[in-house]
């Protein structure tokens, strides 16, 4: 493996994230005004509901949630299927086929290196308004280390779904719709919306054979310590090895079906 | 009667563009539902693990909810693309050639930005708020025509916001910043205006009136208003119009046409 080709694709990711950084301000300061409504939604709902615990949340817990929800959501974030779309209308997949190592690995670094300026310029800044506005708890080192590499799994989960969904392209050329359901479906199985725990037994059930909740709601969960460490890692890594397979048996066929001369 | 029918020649072409790629139509028109489908759903677990939020029954919060979903399909269709349209026409230099016709050219460009994409909103917001209206029993009165009207009220804010937005690009060349942030503003709205505080509610009615989008329209709806109540809720709206415009006729003397 070309150590320094990855790398040059890692920084390459960093400078598309550079160009935009005038989103990241804006969603640094969004942020707080997300929390901000959550914080009020549930206050108001909290005193009228008059309990001090809801499916196991306390109001603190529960605006912790919403703050973790966030910390995952951008340290998560894929838009690998959007990449891929775009390379195929304009016709640019070749250049990237033609590069010294695979398609797949060349996208995991491009979006990694995306992902490493998220975590210097969103996360960082929004576990310390997390601290200091709304009571984010301190995690013990072992369940920090444990979060850490659980928010790596979940990077892998999300970024294998827009890649196995961005191969749709392949054959659809435009896939602007089931991008756009892609968000829609993580966000709310994952438990970005309102906690799992909030959702009837039923469609928990359902969740539980889905992948999405090992995205978001299971490394918040771990960091508040709500569920075992080994337990959700060795699941995380098992939804991992499932959507690689995946990924390998349709890049294959997809790779078969490509054109490449835009549209 | 010129700008209504560019609209309808512009939705004509949008619309058979869209179907030149119908696996995509289809999974647009879905995932807007899906979408739209994600506020109603946490309502009802809201509802069904808590006694919900205060001054809001299950059945209010739904046609609350139907008709945030409305005001953002009417929005999606008239309002969002006069952003995009000009965004991109500035940053590649072109929109000299929308100033150059002899049409008004904030018109002409709101003319040309229609969009499909809003109706499978606003049959969904309108099947909720039937829904909730049928079993809250709400009469036929004034109140259903004063719904209406807020919700117009409601579509004048948010093209006033794209205009201002759009005002931006002009200045600024790339302002998506901007627009991404007031996305996060407009989460405000999603919820009834009365679960803030009175700060947040005092900024939300009168210095940017982001109630409109939904609150007040409901609560008009189901408990009626006054006089004075209708021109609280519509004046902010009517300043913030001309404010727009203004802001639209300023950046237009201040453009480069130098692209970026």
């Amino acid at each position: 493996m070309n150590i320094n080709a990855h790398k040059g694709m890692a920084i390459m990711g960093i400078k598309v994230a550079t160009r935009y950084r005038w989103e990241v301000v804006a969603a640094v300061a969004a942020t707080p005004l997300a929390l901000v409504i959550y914080y009020y939604l549930w206050k108001s709902i909290y005193a009228h509901t008059g309990q001090a615990l809801i499916r196991g949340f306390t109001f603190e817990e529960l605006v912790s949630y919403y703050v973790l929800s966030m910390i995952v959501g951008f340290f998560t974030w894929s838009e690998m299927d959007k990449w891929i779309e775009h390379d195929i209308i304009k016709g640019d997949l070749v250049k990237n086929l033609i590069k010294p190592f695979g398609y797949i690995s060349s996208c995991f670094s491009f979006e990694l290196g995306l992902n490493a300026y998220n975590i210097l310029t969103q996360m960082i800044p929004v576990f310390i308004i997390g601290f200091l506005f709304f009571k984010l708890p301190i995690a013990p080192l072992m369940v920090f280390l444990g979060f850490a590499l659980s928010l790596f799994f979940a990077f892998l989960l999300y970024f294998g779904l827009a890649f196995l969904l961005g191969l749709a392209a392949f054959w659809m050329k435009k896939i602007t719709g089931l991008r756009r359901a892609r968000r829609i479906i993580v966000a709310f199985f994952g438990g970005s919306f309102i906690p799992l725990a909030f959702f009837p037994p039923w469609l928990q059930e359902i969740s539980a054979y889905l992948p999405f909740q090992y995205i978001r709601s299971v490394p918040i969960l771990l960091y508040q310590q709500r569920i075992a460490i080994g337990h959700s890692l060795l699941a995380q890594a098992a939804w991992v090895v499932v959507l690689y397979t995946l990924i390998y048996i349709v890049s294959r066929k997809a790779m078969r079906k490509a054109a490449v001369v835009g549209l | 009667m010129k700008y209504p029918k560019l609209a309808r020649a512009m939705f004509a072409i949008r619309l058979s563009n869209a179907f030149a790629y119908k696996a995509n139509f289809i999974a647009i028109c879905l995932a807007k539902i899906i979408g739209d489908l994600v506020g109603p759903l946490v309502a009802i677990f809201i509802y069904a693990n808590t006694q919900g939020i205060p001054g809001w029954s299950f059945e209010q919060f739904l046609l609350f909810q139907g008709t945030f979903i409305i005001i953002m399909g009417l929005t999606t269709n008239i309002a969002i693309d006069i952003f995009w349209n000009v965004h991109i026409a500035v940053e590649f230099g072109n929109l000299d050639k929308y100033l150059l016709k002899p049409y008004n050219s904030w018109l002409y460009l709101l003319s040309i930005s229609v969009n499909w994409e809003g109706l499978a909103e606003i049959l969904l917001g309108t099947a909720l708020v039937t829904y909730s209206a049928i079993k809250l029993n709400i009469p036929l009165s004034i109140n259903i025509f004063l719904y209406f009207i807020l919700i117009f009220t409601a579509l004048v804010f948010m093209t006033s916001i794209y205009t201002l937005i759009s005002a931006g690009s002009i200045i600024a060349v790339k302002n998506e910043a901007l627009n991404n942030l007031f996305q996060r503003f407009l989460d405000f709205a999603r919820y009834p205006a009365d679960v803030y505080g009175t700060g947040v509610q005092f900024v939300i009615t009168f210095l940017f009136p982001l109630a409109i989008s939904a609150t007040f329209p409901a609560q008009t709806l189901l408990h009626g208003t006054t006089i004075k109540g209708l021109a609280t809720m519509i004046l902010p709206t009517i300043a913030f119009f001309i404010i727009s415009l203004a802001a639209w006729s300023y950046s237009l003397r201040k453009y480069s046409s130098a692209g970026g």
